[in-house]
């Protein structure tokens, strides 16, 4: 049995030794090196030791294994893990603001380059070699890193963008791509390899924002491109009117860098100015509209000195109103302080204080949703007086600071300050035209209230007198203490009532326009109603404003502005003006709807 | 099957033992070519599941040493019959392999042949030293094959993947031969024949696969043979 055993085993062991020999197919490969080197340059900002980011960012990357294929890239930085499973050694990592806070991290980057020895291993990507790089990284979204880019005037005069030449290790620069983006459109400029500087011809001013990429060679093909930076840079072209009198307006404009300067007036013949001009003059046409129609068109187009046919740059200014034109003031009420010496402008949030010579803005006081309307100042102390959908603010007329608010009802007006420094409003009843005038303090506790009616009313600036229209007749209250005394009624026909204003100088005499067949201004005193003169008004002659300073009249007839006086009714100062400009006389200072401002306190006849 | 199979068997050596003269016991050494057209094709059009260069097919189904075993009784001066078992075995093989990792696709495939035999001869097989005869067998052939598909890397180790099947052919095969008488216990033998297989079938899990083994083709055999009388 045993034997038996013996030879079934002897047996078994034959058959199986006689299974098929399988052949081999064994390639002869040669062994890759032992270590690689790899070069790994990053698009990053530096101090010299860590990354700096103070925003989001791209971090450009390139691996180079000089020859071996990249297999795997991965980042990381804090918790965040930046891995694809496409190998690709030039990519780039998004850095985001909300994913990092502010702090100092480390970024890895874990790479597995192929061994390239052709083996199967390797070609299965199972051989290779791992290796890991580190970089601190300091986040701090307050941080100000300065540009890559800066930019000058070079010694020529024209524009030069300038940056740093990149540190690079494996990746070579070819040349750099200068993006420009105008106001005109798009170029695109080369820069070669090596320079820090692109002298941009083409530059004249205008805003424009440079991106500066490298064109960079990886392992000898071209297929990179790296941001080197982006700066935006202002414009800085200025045409503006420099200064005027009442026969041209002078145009004056500055340019940054050389260029040619081409003026067309009224779409006339162009000319080019000569080099070191920088003013052109025009003819005043009229005062106060910005109207295209009642101007001259002056276009000025910037070009290159090298092709001065070719504009880059064109601007169309109207010129031709004396004074300065400040955009932002259209529909302002105007205001003027003899205490400060300035113009106040109260404009929807903003009030800004104006010099009356330059008509440049001082200082501003602003409030969100301030929905300003009326503006006074007080002809006796630096306040004023501005109201607002929510009631009045009083401000000091030196440092535009608040001073007081307080609320009154939403149907209200200001009448403004009287001479003791009193602001005076006017509240409406609903009915008849029934207001009650209100006297109180800059803080807005009430000294007075004083019933009357809105129809024309007005309130002398010492709060003597009230004066309005009720029923066809014309009421002039007499006050003491602000308080009614005894109610006058004018012999003044309803027909012929115009307008009043209380003289500012003398608070006892009322200018009224009388209208219908009595076309004329008369100065009456009161109580008495005593005429104190008059003067008869030219056909289409109305009364625009009197001035609170002087108590000049400014009349218009919608083709002319005339300033006279009310005492002697002499003729000061005469101008052209468009029509239906809104005029008004503030402090010897001319203004209108549209926004131009003109002094003529140096025009006035003595 | 088996049982039916183990009683045919048994039924046969009981008929045979009944008027046989003379029990004998044969090995025989050979080389077998098979068919396995099916086979061939269906491993040439395998693609491996890995990428990798320079695969190549080393052996495609080669014909490969035969072990072939024979029980026998004699009947009279001219008849033989008996039960016979054999095994046959081939493989397929595509791969390449070299320093870093041997990755192969390999499909062997077994055949153990069992069956029946008879042969006649014109000649006394008892006395005359050299005899020559014809041979018909015929029977069953038990497959088995194994396809499988790895690699092993040299320092990662290694992956495969295997697929076992079975099944079974019917076969007949014709044969001529010759005897040659040493002594009165041990003979030489010597034949050449070509299997048939006249069913072919491989399985899968029970489901029959879409491919089978083929192993006809040429037999060429020889052996030794022991006699024990039986009848004195």
């Amino acid at each position: 049995m045993k034997r038996a055993f013996i030879y079934l085993l002897c047996s078994l062991s034959l058959l199986t030794a006689c299974d098929y020999p399988l052949h081999e197919n064994f390639i002869e490969v040669a062994k890759p090196q032992d270590q690689l080197n790899v070069s790994i340059d990053l698009n990053a900002i530096t101090n010299g030791q860590a990354i700096l980011i103070n925003k989001s960012t791209n971090l450009y990357y390139s691996l180079s294994a000089f020859g071996k294929n990249i297999k795997r890239v991965e980042f990381t930085m804090g918790s965040h893990v930046w891995s694809s499973d496409v190998a690709n050694a030039n990519s780039s990592i998004r850095i985001d603001e909300y994913m990092f806070s502010s702090g100092k991290y480390t970024l890895t980057c874990k790479f597995f380059a192929e061994s390239g020895s052709g083996s199967i291993a390797d070609q299965l990507g199972e051989e290779g070699y791992v290796g890991t790089k580190s970089w601190p990284v300091i986040i701090d979204y307050n941080l100000n890193i300065p540009s890559t880019l800066t930019y000058r005037t070079n010694a020529d005069g024209f524009f030069e963008l300038d940056w740093m030449q990149p540190q690079l290790s494996h990746l070579k620069v070819i040349s750099y791509r200068i993006e420009c983006q105008d106001v005109h459109g798009y170029r695109t400029e080369t820069a070669p390899a090596g320079s820090g500087a692109f002298v941009d011809k083409k530059n004249v001013g205008a805003e424009t924002t440079y991106n500066v990429y490298m064109n960079l060679s990886y392992e000898g093909s071209s297929n990179l491109l790296w941001p080197l930076g982006e700066l935006k840079i202002p414009g800085s072209i200025k045409l503006y009117t420099s200064s005027w009198d009442l026969k041209k307006v002078n145009l004056r404009w500055s340019v940054p860098y050389k260029c040619a300067v081409t003026f067309t007036i009224n779409s006339g013949t162009p000319f080019i100015v000569p080099a070191g001009q920088d003013s052109i003059s025009v003819p005043v046409t009229a005062f106060g509209s910005m109207s295209w129609s009642d101007q001259n068109e002056v276009q000025m187009q910037l070009s290159s000195v090298d092709a001065v046919n070719e504009p880059l740059y064109s601007t169309i200014v109207y010129a031709g109103s004396p004074g300065v034109y400040i955009e932002h003031e259209r529909g302002a009420q105007w205001a003027y302080s003899p205490v400060t010496g300035l113009m106040y402008a109260a404009n929807n949030d903003e009030v800004n204080a104006y010099k009356t010579s330059s008509a440049v803005s001082r200082m501003c006081y602003r409030e969100a949703n301030g929905g300003f309307r009326d503006l006074y100042a007080s002809s006796v102390s630096a306040r004023l007086a501005v109201s607002s959908g929510e009631g009045i603010r009083v401000l000091d007329g030196r440092t535009m600071s608040l001073q007081h608010s307080f609320v009154c009802p939403s149907k209200c007006r200001m009448l403004g300050f009287t001479t003791d420094d009193k602001l005076l409003w006017v509240s409406m009843n609903g009915n008849n035209n029934e207001c009650m005038v209100h006297v109180c303090n800059p803080d807005g506790s009430t000294v007075a209230e004083i019933p009357a009616y809105l129809g024309s009313l007005e309130v002398s600036p010492d709060g003597r007198f009230i004066c309005y229209s009720s029923d066809f007749k014309m009421h002039v209250l007499a006050l003491e203490n602000y308080q009614v005394v005894k109610d006058y009624i004018w012999p003044v026909p309803y027909e012929s009532q115009g307008n009043w204003r209380f003289n500012p100088k003398h608070p006892d005499q009322l200018i009224l326009t009388m209208v219908w067949w009595d076309h004329k201004i008369e100065v009456r005193h009161c109580p008495d109603y005593a005429l104190v003169s008059e003067y008869d008004l030219p056909d289409n002659t109305t009364l625009a404003d009197v001035d609170p300073l002087t108590a000049n009249l400014l009349l218009t007839d919608n083709n002319q502005l005339y300033v006279r006086s009310s005492e002697t009714w002499k003729e000061l100062f005469r101008l052209k003006s468009s029509y239906s400009i809104g005029a008004a006389l503030n402090g010897n200072t001319l203004t209108s709807f549209d926004g131009y401002i003109m002094n003529i306190e140096n025009y006035l006849q003595k | 099957m088996k049982r039916l199979y183990i009683f045919a068997t048994v039924l046969v050596l009981s008929c045979l033992s009944v008027s046989a003269q003379q029990l004998f016991l044969e090995y025989d050494l050979g080389h077998g070519s098979y068919n396995m057209s099916g086979l061939k094709d269906w491993f040439s059009a395998q693609n491996p599941s890995l990428s990798i260069k320079n695969i190549k097919t080393t052996d495609n189904f080669p014909g490969y040493m035969t072990h072939s075993a024979k029980i026998g009784m004699t009947f009279g001066r001219f008849h033989r019959a008996g039960l016979l078992i054999d095994y046959m075995n081939t493989a397929g093989k595509k791969g390449v392999a070299d320093y870093s990792a041997d990755y192969k696709m390999t499909f062997r495939v077994k055949g153990l042949r069992t069956g029946v035999f008879y042969r006649f001869s014109s000649f006394d097989l008892n006395n005359e030293v050299f005899a020559p005869y014809l041979q018909l067998s015929a029977g069953t052939v038990f497959n088995h094959g194994k396809y499988s598909e790895g690699i092993k890397l040299t320092e990662q180790g290694s992956d495969s993947k295997s697929q076992s099947l079975g099944g079974v052919n019917l076969f007949v095969e014709p044969a001529l031969g010759f005897r040659i008488r040493l002594t009165c216990n041990f003979s030489l033998n010597g034949n050449i024949g070509y299997e048939y297989d006249i069913t072919k079938r491989f399985s899968v899990e029970g489901q029959k696969a879409a491919i089978s083994p083929d192993w006809s083709g040429l037999r060429l055999q020889g052996g030794l043979v022991y006699y024990i009388p039986l009848k004195k």
